[in-house]
């Protein structure tokens, strides 16, 4: 998958109304809880058979990270 | 109770609890949607009610495509703007002995009971379609979710499993101030409970009328403590699930 189809899935999985850019740092969004944390575990759970754990996704940095977690193409 | 910048989605307004919930919210000031398949039924609603510009009939199947339920709500927020209640109270309630139990037959109930109520707070509870602190959330449950009576079965697990559902959304929602709560009837006037009856004949109510001290209840009497559980007047009860039976 591309960085651009992700980035709406990504602002979708965060029910965010604001747009979302690769080069946001996760903690500076008030979305990012661990409710958030635990739908992009299943997201990836299901759409990538990627299966991430919590302290994953805590180590994660910005959105691009999430990206090349899943080995998502920029 | 309510201003006109309140939306309030009601699902089941076309009948029996539903109806009464909407025609009151309308009447306490909120700007109603008013949803139900019945469309004939929903746009008389729209001749009683106290304020037919805050009142808007939207036909839904809600089980033509559960899935779709989230994106429905959606639609509902462009239109409308973002929700500040729900009222869930569309419903289907089944007669049948646990000798009758099948996946097929609990699925329909789990249709109706749980999946759809649960699906459309998922779409509620998305921070862009509800006002944040405030929102709320209600679920006309059933007492046959906690001591269903025989041939209640299929009807109490499906409406048990909505309030476990909803006990854990009102937890996972609380930080943003929204509030989820269940409504648990027991016999209420409706067509729901003349459809019981035409079932299981009229013996069926002479044997339950003497465990309601107060009567059956009505339609309204529901409504008032949705429309109670909605408003800033119950900004401190969530996670419940209201047994309601008339001294039962
Ligand atoms: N009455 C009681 O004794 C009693 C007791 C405990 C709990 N409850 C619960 O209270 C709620 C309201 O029941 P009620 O007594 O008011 O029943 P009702 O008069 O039969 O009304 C049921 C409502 O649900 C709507 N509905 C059913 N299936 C639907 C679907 N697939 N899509 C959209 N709307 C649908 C109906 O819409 P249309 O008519 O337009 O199709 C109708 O507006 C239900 O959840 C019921 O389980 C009732």
């Amino acid at each position: 998958m591309h960085l651009d189809k992700f980035i709406p899935i990504f602002q979708d999985l965060l029910q965010r109304d604001e747009p979302v850019f690769a080069t946001d740092t996760l903690a500076d969004m008030e979305e990012w809880d661990s409710l958030a944390i635990m739908a992009l575990i299943a997201w990836f759970d299901k759409n990538c058979n990627l299966h991430l754990t919590f302290p994953d996704c805590k180590a994660l940095r910005t959105v691009a990270d999430v990206a090349a977690l899943a080995k998502i193409r920029a | 109770m309510f201003q006109g910048k309140d939306v309030i989605l009601v699902t089941g307004a076309s009948s029996g609890i539903g109806r009464a919930t909407a025609l009151l919210c309308n009447r306490a000031g909120a700007t109603v949607i008013a949803s139900g398949r019945n469309t004939a039924a929903l746009q008389t609603l729209g001749d009683i009610c106290a304020a037919p510009d805050r009142l808007h009939a939207e036909p839904y199947d809600l089980c033509a495509d559960l899935n779709n339920l989230p994106v429905w709500i959606q639609d509902l927020r462009r239109r409308y703007g973002k929700l500040r209640g729900m009222a869930f109270c569309a419903g289907q309630t089944w007669n049948l002995p646990m000798s009758q139990y099948s996946p097929e037959t609990a699925n329909q109930a789990f249709a109706i009971c749980c999946h759809a109520p649960l699906m459309a707070a998922r779409g509620f509870c998305d921070r862009r379609n509800n006002t944040g602190q405030g929102a709320a959330l209600v679920f006309i449950a059933a007492a046959a979710a906690l001591d269903p009576n025989p041939a209640q079965g299929v009807y109490g697990a499906a409406k048990a499993a909505l309030v476990a559902g909803a006990r854990c959304l009102s937890k996972e929602v609380a930080g943003r101030g929204i509030r989820v709560n269940c409504i648990s009837p027991g016999l209420v006037q409706t067509p729901m409970m003349e459809e019981t009856v035409r079932q299981l004949g009229r013996e069926f109510l002479e044997q339950e009328a003497p465990l309601y001290p107060l009567g059956f209840g009505n339609a309204e009497d529901v409504a008032h403590l949705a429309a109670f559980l909605l408003s800033d007047a119950a900004r401190w009860i969530s996670g419940q699930n209201v047994p309601l039976t008339g001294g039962r």
